[in-house]
């Protein structure tokens, strides 16, 4: 399963070259980061609330 | 600095919004509805028109680059801003080609691409030397000739005789799904014309920094959408009614099918190399206004005044990309869909992402305020 996600990967960067595959990868990862990051002041704010 | 009137942003907005949409039959996915699809996926771009508007309200005097560094700091900002320079300059690429290519197809069969893609690229070099107020000033010139040229169409064609109404119906029969899997299908086809073409005025939050009136952004821009919606509206339901459904989707630049057939009287006639002008313009614009996003985003992360080297840089590489790697137009599609349509580069820097920082801006804010409660309430 994984070699094949693997595999299919491979194929888009060949498809559609390294500068499409490393705007969509980066932002793939970022749209990632953000919602941890999103998540991580929405606890915050919500146990603030929550000790005032 | 740049200064740049609302009026031009009007104008700005409305050529690239025309910018590519008239090469393809849009949300031909939902054959004769599509026109209905597209009325609806103009509300949704409101929706998303709001969001940049909001983000832009939040931080009046910064563009998106300095947006980004300010909410995320600079470890987590800067690769963040580089991703979105470098999906400004993707999307000019491919809209580089696109028209490269329509051209070659359309009106210059025997000359070779390297040519045609190297004297379009030296106007938008040119363009981009003289400074963006330039471009601003000849959108101011072009848009009315632009809409002049569309209403005259879609005029000409209507008295041509060529419009079937009856190819419109049964109206609703593919937007209402059966399985899941179709309103999968029909999710998606309405993300992606959100996305594509009122989410790409993300690139705008590049430009709102520098409009003299910070007050109307939001009205001018929800205008010149509103316009360019009824606009697709408009273009979908003729293209349905005079190609039919089949012929619509399948055609390779539908608009120049539709253009081909305007005959009036045996006077008015053989309009495609018009045409093919008119759609080029757009592209330039689209091009152009994507291209220099990209090269401000650079000029922002690194700090850099002049940017003439910049332009030169970043406009060498979109010529000798688009030269060795899109050298079909067929190729040229299968490599559009995979990257914008289906995974999709517009979806995370259009749809994804400028939510996630407004709200993650409305949480910094929430925290800031409470922590304020907590330091000056208890004393």
């Amino acid at each position: 399963m994984e070699v094949n996600k693997v595999i299919k990967i491979l194929e888009y960067i060949q498809t559609v070259g390294w500068f499409p595959s490393v705007v969509v990868i980066l932002g793939w990862l970022y749209v990632a980061i953000l919602v941890v990051v999103n998540l991580y002041y929405f606890f915050i704010c919500v146990f603030k609330s929550i000790i005032r | 600095m740049i200064r740049i009137s609302t009026h031009q942003l009007f104008c700005l907005i409305i050529l690239f919004e025309i910018g590519s949409t008239t090469l393809f039959s849009m949300a031909s996915d939902a054959k004769q509805d599509a026109w209905i699809v597209l009325a609806f996926t103009m509300v949704t771009g409101l929706i998303v028109l709001w969001i940049y508007t909001e983000i832009h309200r939040n931080f009046p005097q910064k563009n998106l680059i300095e947006i980004i560094i300010v909410l995320l700091g600079k470890t987590l900002g800067i690769p963040l801003a580089f991703c979105y320079a470098f999906y400004f300059i993707l999307v000019s690429q491919f809209n580089f080609s696109e028209f490269g290519t329509l051209i070659k197809m359309t009106l210059l069969e025997e000359t070779p691409q390297f040519i045609i893609l190297s004297i379009f690229m030296l106007l938008t070099v040119y363009i981009f030397f003289l400074g963006f107020e330039v471009f601003g000033r000849t959108s101011e010139i072009v848009m009315p000739l632009m809409i002049l040229m569309l209403v005259s169409t879609y005029v000409l064609i209507a008295i041509s005789g060529h419009m079937d109404f009856r190819e419109l119906s049964p109206v609703f029969v593919n937007l209402i799904p059966t399985n899941s899997k179709e309103g999968l299908e029909l999710f998606h086809l309405v993300l992606n014309y959100t996305s594509f073409p009122y989410g790409e005025t993300v690139v705008f939050l590049m430009y709102y920094c520098y409009v003299n009136e910070k007050r109307s952004i939001r009205r001018t821009a929800f205008l010149a959408s509103s316009i360019m919606g009824v606009e697709f509206v408009i273009l979908s339901i003729i293209t349905i009614s005079v190609l039919g459904v089949s012929y619509g989707a399948s055609a390779t630049v539908p608009f120049f099918e539709l253009v081909k057939i305007v005959n009036v009287g045996d006077i008015i006639t053989n309009l495609d190399a018009i045409a093919v002008i008119a759609i080029f313009i757009g592209g330039l614009y689209k091009m152009g206004i994507f291209l220099y996003g990209g090269i401000l985003g650079l000029s922002t992360i690194f700090k850099i005044k002049d940017k003439k080297w910049l332009i030169i840089g970043a406009c060498s590489f979109v010529l000798f990309f688009s030269l060795s790697k899109y050298t079909s137009y067929p190729y040229y599609r299968k490599s559009v869909i995979k990257v914008l349509d289906k995974n999709s580069a517009h979806y995370i820097y259009v749809l994804c992402i400028p939510p996630l920082l407004l709200i993650m801006h409305w949480l910094k804010k929430w925290n800031q305020k409470l922590t304020k409660v907590k330091r000056y309430g208890g004393q």
